[in-house]
């Protein structure tokens, strides 16, 4: 991680318990890259998260006032933050399990009553910690330890479900699309309400290895392959869609 | 302490005489409280107030064997006058209630004087509680009328009040008798 | 820090439902965040609040469920407020997990259980005391809870304030016990001009999570101050650091959360003693059940028989002393209660030789005097 970031970070928890080739770590640095440039008053944030891999991004890394909660809660006590000192500002990082499945009802609602918090999703497709179960974001026919015959599930597209439910901004992008990235988290820190992004974060530890995608590389290339931007969505039909990761900004349709 | 029940069906009022009973009460300076029960039907199911008045504090607010019943329908009646104590009191609605043999009770058409001299077919439950204030003297007038100012919206307060005192002069001749 | 302030309602005596009481008791002692999940037969705390909170101040939130409503008002409690929630049984099940978070985290917070016949469903509008033990031992992991039990609509004022206070003087989660009965209930009560209220210690500190003493209860700074908080439900450290394979750190934690409680026992131990001594007969009971046995109590006093209530106010952490004083003469101990038998069995611990005799009842319907003297007489010769 850049060296000017280091103010943001208890550098002394270093190094972070991520394994080769997760996406977290580029995650955080993304996230703090954003409020870097933003400028924002790191000391009036807090950080809410979950449990899970992803939900260790902020804690005990991030300098200032973090929330290391219950699994799937972590919406539910960023709203009662933000509600009870509406000066902070309050950013919910977590897993793909912990916001989607047990948490999802929690993700809705606070998306519905336009709750002003940004929410971070560190989508690996998969419960990274308790070691490779199955995820409501977890691809169609792919492999996890709860699924070794390949996931007869759909998969949730998360930004889809939170845009029904009333967000008002919502983004997808990988952790290798750094730099659209960064202007997106900025974007929805600097939203008047409840915004959403989804990060697709390689998990080849837990994901990766039961999938014929060991490395990071693996994973780089099984992701690239499927990526269509929102904008381009049009070009395509239904079901050219059903395995693609759709990256960008979820805009109104019209 | 004095131990009351009320009791009817849903939409008598039951409940909010109960309260206005307690509240004046406290008014005169007592301790009260004040149990409501609704039946299991949401309107007409049979509806209970415990009420408890007493110098000092209650110990169980409960009323078991009452002091008195007062009655607005058959079915609460018929469920309680067996638990009124045999030196108790039961008031009942006569237009509604074929009464069983007790010592000292009284028949008061309290709807039908409603109905006839207010027009209204809810405040049968203000009329008893004022029959109730002449006859026991457990709670005043005032307080009963102060009582019906401080919990009944201000729509429905005059008619109330017109309930309770039509209820305190009407019926001394049937308690003299 | 204890301060002396000043009731919200003008001081006077009111005739009140118990769960208004509550509510107002709440707001008395500083409550400026309530969220909650509609359920009978608390409702009317919640309708209250929704119209008394924004009126000084505060906010209130309907949350999506019960889990929701205690995690939301968990993160409330850090951002600096007082925090309440009211539920009963099917709801207080979903909180348990949040109960368990906010001993971990020493969240200030109050709980109002209004009891209901269970187990599930059960009925929801009938009273019982079902969840005594729930409330106890619900969260998983060793932890102690601080649970008070009214008997009135006056304590359903007055312990309200003291749930807030116990809550953030320990800063342990405090439940109000209190059953469809006294919730109910519409009776007199007093309010006083003034009242006693404690607000947490929000002094800036390196180690808001741990103490040199064994039973310390650390300072919480509350968010945007600068404490750079580490807030974690996982086994920490005194800085909040994540230990989660250190057994020092496990045992040092977790006895300080035991021992802040155990050890404050006088102070967070409220009972109430009517005739107790010498007595023969003692009835042990709370909530609503002690307000039969003190109607029986009276009426065995009046007929010269030796018969005493122990009344417990706090029934968590539980006073052992005060029951070996008042059974030192007992013959017979009788506990009611609106289950078929919880508390009992503390006292059936505490007092393994002596006669002690559960009043059990789970009819949906409250203890009433004439079901205690039915017992009572088969003991009495
Ligand atoms: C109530 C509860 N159920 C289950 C768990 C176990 N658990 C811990 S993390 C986790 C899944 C995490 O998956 P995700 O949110 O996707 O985070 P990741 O580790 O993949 O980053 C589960 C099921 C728990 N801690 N609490
Ligand atoms: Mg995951």
């Amino acid at each position: 991680m850049s060296e000017h970031l280091y103010k943001y970070l208890r550098t002394e928890t270093f190094p972070t318990p991520f394994c080769a080739g997760c996406g977290h770590g580029i995650l955080m640095g993304v996230i703090l890259r954003a409020i870097d440039e933003l400028k924002l008053d790191f000391k009036k944030m807090v950080f809410v998260s979950g449990i899970g891999c992803g939900a260790w991004i902020p804690s005990p890394h991030f300098k200032t006032d973090t929330l290391h909660t219950l699994h799937g809660r972590p919406v539910a006590y960023a709203t009662g933050v933000k509600k009870a000192n509406p000066e902070l500002k309050v950013v919910v990082i977590s897993g793909d399990g912990d916001l989607a499945a047990i948490g999802g009802n929690h993700l809705i609602h606070a998306a519905r009553r336009n709750v002003g918090l940004t929410v971070i999703c560190a989508n690996n497709s998969i419960y990274g910690m308790t070691g490779g179960q199955l995820s409501p974001t977890t691809p169609k026919n792919t492999k996890t330890m709860t699924t070794v015959m390949g996931n007869p599930e759909e998969a949730f597209d998360l930004c889809k479900l939170v845009k029904a439910c009333g967000a008002k901004y919502v983004a997808r992008y990988t952790v290798f699309h750094t730099k659209p990235l960064i202007k997106a988290i900025k974007t929805a820190l600097n939203t008047d309400g409840f915004s959403f992004i989804d990060v697709v974060s390689p998990c080849p530890t837990q994901y990766g290895r039961r999938n014929q995608l060991p490395t990071l590389y693996d994973m780089y290339a099984f992701i690239k392959n499927r990526l269509v931007h929102f904008d381009a969505l049009k070009k395509y039909k239904k079901e050219e869609l059903a395995e693609k990761i759709i990256i960008g900004e979820y805009r109104d349709e019209d | 302490m004095t131990k009351i029940k009320l009791t009817g069906y849903g939409g008598q009022g039951i409940i909010l005489a109960g309260e206005i009973l307690a509240y004046a009460a406290m008014l005169d300076g007592k301790e009260s409280s004040a149990i409501g029960e609704y039946g299991s039907a949401a309107r007409g199911g049979l509806t209970t107030s415990q009420v408890i008045i007493n110098d000092e504090f209650i110990a169980s607010p409960f009323v078991e064997a009452a002091d008195i019943l007062i009655a607005l329908s058959q079915e609460g009646y018929d469920k309680y006058y067996s638990q009124v104590k045999s030196t108790g009191l039961i008031l009942y609605e006569s237009s509604m209630i074929i009464p069983k043999d007790f010592p000292r009770q009284y028949a008061i058409p309290a709807v039908n004087v409603a109905l006839s001299e207010l027009r209204s077919t809810v405040v049968g439950n203000m009329i008893m509680l004022g029959a109730f204030a002449w006859i026991t003297k457990i709670v005043s007038k005032r307080s009963l009328i102060s009582a019906v100012k401080d919990n009944v919206s201000s729509k429905f307060t005059e008619v109330n009040i017109k309930g309770i005192e039509i209820g305190y002069e009407k019926f001394q001749e049937i308690f003299k008798g | 820090m204890k301060t002396i302030v000043k009731s919200l309602l003008a001081p006077r005596k009111y005739f009140m439902q118990g769960n208004i009481a509550c509510a107002e008791g709440a707001l008395a002692a500083g409550c400026r965040y309530y969220a909650g999940y509609p359920i009978t037969p608390s409702s009317e705390i919640m309708e209250h609040m929704s119209i008394r909170l924004p009126e000084v101040g505060g906010v209130f939130m309907q949350m999506e469920d019960e889990i929701a409503s205690i995690c939301s008002m968990i993160g409330a409690s850090w951002a600096g407020a007082k925090v309440m929630t009211a539920t009963s049984g099917p709801g207080f099940s979903l909180m348990l997990e949040g109960i368990g978070y906010a001993v971990m985290t020493e969240t200030p917070c109050v709980i109002v259980d209004v009891q209901r016949a269970g187990p599930a469903t059960g009925q929801a509008t009938k009273p019982a005391q079902g969840d005594v033990m729930q409330a106890r031992w619900g969260a998983h992991g060793d932890h102690r809870i601080i649970a008070l039990s009214p008997w009135s609509v006056q304590e359903m004022y007055d312990l309200t304030i003291k749930a807030f206070n116990f809550s953030e003087k320990y800063r342990v989660p405090t439940i109000l016990l209190a059953d469809e009965v006294v919730a109910h209930l519409k009776e007199s009560f007093v309010v006083k001009p003034e009242i006693e209220i404690y607000n947490r210690d929000k002094t800036l500190t390196e180690t808001p999570f741990g103490t040199q003493e064994e039973d310390g209860v650390p300072p919480m700074p509350c968010f945007g101050q600068g404490a750079q908080l580490l807030v974690t439900g996982s086994t920490h450290n005194e800085y909040g650091i994540r230990k989660v394979a250190d057994p020092d750190v496990q045992e040092r934690l977790v006895t300080r959360l035991c021992k802040k409680i155990d050890n404050h026992k006088k102070d967070i131990c409220l009972t109430e003693r009517y005739f107790t001594d010498n007595a023969e007969y003692l009835f042990v009971a709370y909530g609503i059940s002690a307000r039969s046995s003190y109607a029986v109590v009276s009426e065995l006093r009046e007929s010269q028989i030796n018969a005493g209530l122990l009344r417990y106010i706090t029934i968590w952490p539980f006073d052992e002393e005060t029951l070996k004083e008042c059974a030192l003469e007992a013959k017979v101990i009788f506990v009611p209660e609106m289950n078929q038998g919880q508390l009992v069995l503390e006292i059936m611990r505490i007092l393994p030789h002596q006669k002690v005799i559960p009043i059990p009842k789970t009819r949906g319907e409250a203890i009433y005097p004439s079901d205690i003297i039915k017992v009572f007489r088969k003991y009495h010769e």
